[in-house]
């Protein structure tokens, strides 16, 4: 029978793959009174929410620049009429107005060429300066039941008796019903919740998540619209520093880089005035060159880092359920599975068109196995590649599900490349709610939503999914990228490490 | 044994058309693919104007015109905030990274690009501009 539903899993793989692709553009923007027009164009989208199935769309949000300098979050119209799109786009409003979600409506896969789609704003777009429109890719994911817990991984979350758990609906859970399988012996996990309420996101409705994890270049243009306290929060050294510093790396060890390019270009001022931060990712002091680096994943991400970046985009955080629900999707667990399903890696190690928009690798994975980009101390006696490579590097026109590494519902790298930050079923994370962004941070540049476990000392906060660091061990033991792998539960991770990024949700 | 033989066969040959039936009914679940960038873009209008520009990363600004582009038109790009008695280096590549253009001019308010059309097919380019410690990359459409 086991035989049958492996044999069954890559049936369905091989059926669902398309050829897509995201090359994401915005272009060609006008303001008419209060409403943004513009192009916008994607390579093909995919729409197959009608079959059960997951859609892409794009998370549109606007910032604008007011006559002091300061950006804000410009909230735009909560009803469809006031926002247009030529097809085959469709605009979602969304009921707090923090931004819209554009999604190609028709069934199928396809391109979405140059289109043009005007939103509308809340506020007088005139007050501002300048108008910055922000893209992310993002995708959709069904409603439906699925299971938590491989029945193997490191303290994985089960029933009572050891099984994985059917998740069929977002009803609060009683934390006796719940149970850690295999746990941690070297260091014991983090307890689990007397209750988890009906709030807290368990990954049974629909929700959104990004497609892809945080790049450095989103993590430039974010710092470019806060001031120089928030800056200071959000980055390693101070803003004043010289230009070329790297901002994010290490301060007692500046000169490990860990791929991460992010650089002051034009130093702020200690009376007030913010920095400007570009990308060098070849470290050769001219900065955003076409292999810059630009669409690493952010790595030396702490929890404040991402999540101030979340609250900024309008966006939250995910669960770890979410986390799960995202990989396994409809399928039967797999011990000790990856994103892609199955329980064997091959290690994305040597870069090609590195740095550039095209970065990839030479590696091609073995049969049955992903390609993720994660450690490879025991096999070739050496850490391999330092660092983090582009958000879907593993992902081309013909790629299916294990060559591009991808989970279940197509969202890219959720095993390898950076560890992810997520709330964790235990008594600080299961006060969550869910609740999003407003686009708004505090003066000091944290995040200032309820309950989305503290920025600074991170409790109630789990990492998953490992990054390119991570070893491999057999089905059971140490084995990072694993999706129910919770071996870190113990740690609070409040800092930054060249190891660390994320993605959002909505 | 022959007919034991017969029987396997013919429940391995049902088990694979219902994998088929059923792999039919899930069709449709999400995609494996990706291409260039990471998902993705941001454009910044300054308000009262028409044009855009990409993120102010540099004190220089490019744009280029007309967009898109035809057989022997000649692509011209205006340039603000430049250093005098200095020069910028102009790189045409295709989508796949293939540079069809390297010149390095001196700088000027409006620079004039001959492009070599036999390099050029149908399709999406990007021109850089590299001046002083900046660079800014657009891109345009060349119609053959």
């Amino acid at each position: 029978m086991q035989k049958a539903i492996i044999t069954l899993v890559f049936f369905q793989i091989l059926v669902i793959c398309q050829l897509l692709a995201n090359n994401l553009t915005l272009g060609k923007a006008n303001i008419n009174g209060n409403t943004i027009e513009l192009d916008i164009s994607w390579d093909n989208a995919w729409n197959y929410w009608q079959q059960g199935g997951s859609k892409d769309a794009v998370w549109l949000f606007v910032k604008g620049k007011n006559s002091s300098g300061v950006w804000e979050h410009i909230d735009l119209s909560i009803e469809s009429k006031n926002h247009y799109s030529m097809p085959p786009l469709s605009i979602e409003p969304v009921s707090d107005g923090k931004g819209v979600f554009v999604y190609a409506q028709a069934s199928g896969s396809y391109d979405v060429t140059t289109t043009q789609i005007s939103i509308m704003a809340t506020t007088l777009i005139s007050a501002f300066t300048h108008i910055r429109v922000f893209a992310i890719e993002m995708v959709h994911i069904p409603q439906g039941e699925y299971f938590l817990g491989d029945g193997a991984s490191v303290s994985s979350l089960v029933d009572a008796i050891g099984n994985p758990i059917l998740i069929t609906s977002e009803r609060a859970i009683d934390g006796n019903s719940l149970s850690i399988l295999n746990a941690n012996e070297q260091f014991p996990p983090e307890t689990l919740p007397t209750f988890i309420p009906d709030e807290f996101p368990k990954g049974y409705k629909s929700f959104y998540v990004m497609k892809y994890e945080l790049s450095q270049v989103q993590y430039v243009d974010f710092l470019n619209t806060l001031s120089f306290l928030q800056q200071q929060k959000r980055t390693a050294f101070t803003p004043s520093s010289p230009s070329g510093t790297f901002a994010m790396v290490n301060p007692y060890q500046p000169d490990s880089l860990y791929r991460n390019g992010i650089a002051i270009s034009v130093s702020g001022s200690v009376s007030g005035t913010p920095a400007i931060y570009a990308m060098d990712g070849n470290a050769n002091g001219i900065f955003n060159e076409d292999d810059d680096g630009l669409h690493r994943a952010a790595n030396f991400l702490s929890w404040g880092d991402l999540t101030a970046y979340l609250d900024w985009a309008a966006l939250r955080p995910i669960t770890e359920m979410e986390f799960e629900k995202i990989c396994r999707g409809v399928l039967q667990p797999v011990a000790g599975e990856f994103a892609w399903g199955t329980s064997t890696v091959t290690n994305a190690n040597n870069p090609v068109n590195d740095g550039t928009v095209f970065e990839a690798v030479s590696e091609v994975p073995i049969e049955g196995s992903g390609l993720a980009n994660h450690g490879n101390v025991v096999a070739n006696g050496g850490w391999g590649l330092r660092g983090v490579l582009r958000a879907g590097f593993a992902a081309n026109d013909t790629t299916n599900r294990f060559e591009s590494g991808a989970a279940f519902y197509g969202v890219m790298e959720m095993s390898g490349n950076a560890w992810e930050y997520t709330i964790m079923v235990s008594s600080d994370g299961a006060l969550f709610t869910g609740i999003c962004g407003d686009g708004i941070l505090d003066e000091n540049g944290n995040a200032n939503q309820p309950y989305w476990c503290n920025p600074d000392n991170a409790f109630g906060v789990l990492l998953k999914g490992g990054a390119w660091s991570s070893t491999i061990s057999e089905v059971g033991s140490w084995r990072d990228l694993a999706i129910s792998d919770r071996f870190y539960s113990h740690i609070k991770p409040q800092t930054r490490r060249s190891t660390t990024g994320g993605r959002g949700g909505r | 044994m022959k007919q034991h033989y017969i029987l396997q066969s013919i429940k391995t040959a049902t088990f694979f058309l219902m994998l088929l039936l059923l792999s039919t009914t899930i069709k449709g679940q999400a995609s494996y693919v990706g291409g260039l960038g990471g998902g993705y873009s941001m454009v910044e209008v300054t308000t009262g104007t028409t044009g855009i520009e990409d993120i102010p990363n540099s004190s220089f600004e490019v744009i280029i015109y007309p967009n898109p582009l035809s057989k022997n038109q000649i692509l011209k790009a205006k340039i603000n905030g430049f250093e005098k008695n200095s020069k910028i280096k102009v790189v045409v590549s295709n989508m796949i990274g293939l540079q069809v253009f390297i010149q390095e001019f001196d700088v000027a308010s409006e620079i004039s690009i001959n492009l070599p059309f036999e390099k050029l097919s149908k399709g999406i380019y990007l021109i850089s501009f590299q001046h002083s410690k900046n660079k800014i990359t657009r891109r345009f459409s060349y119609n053959e």
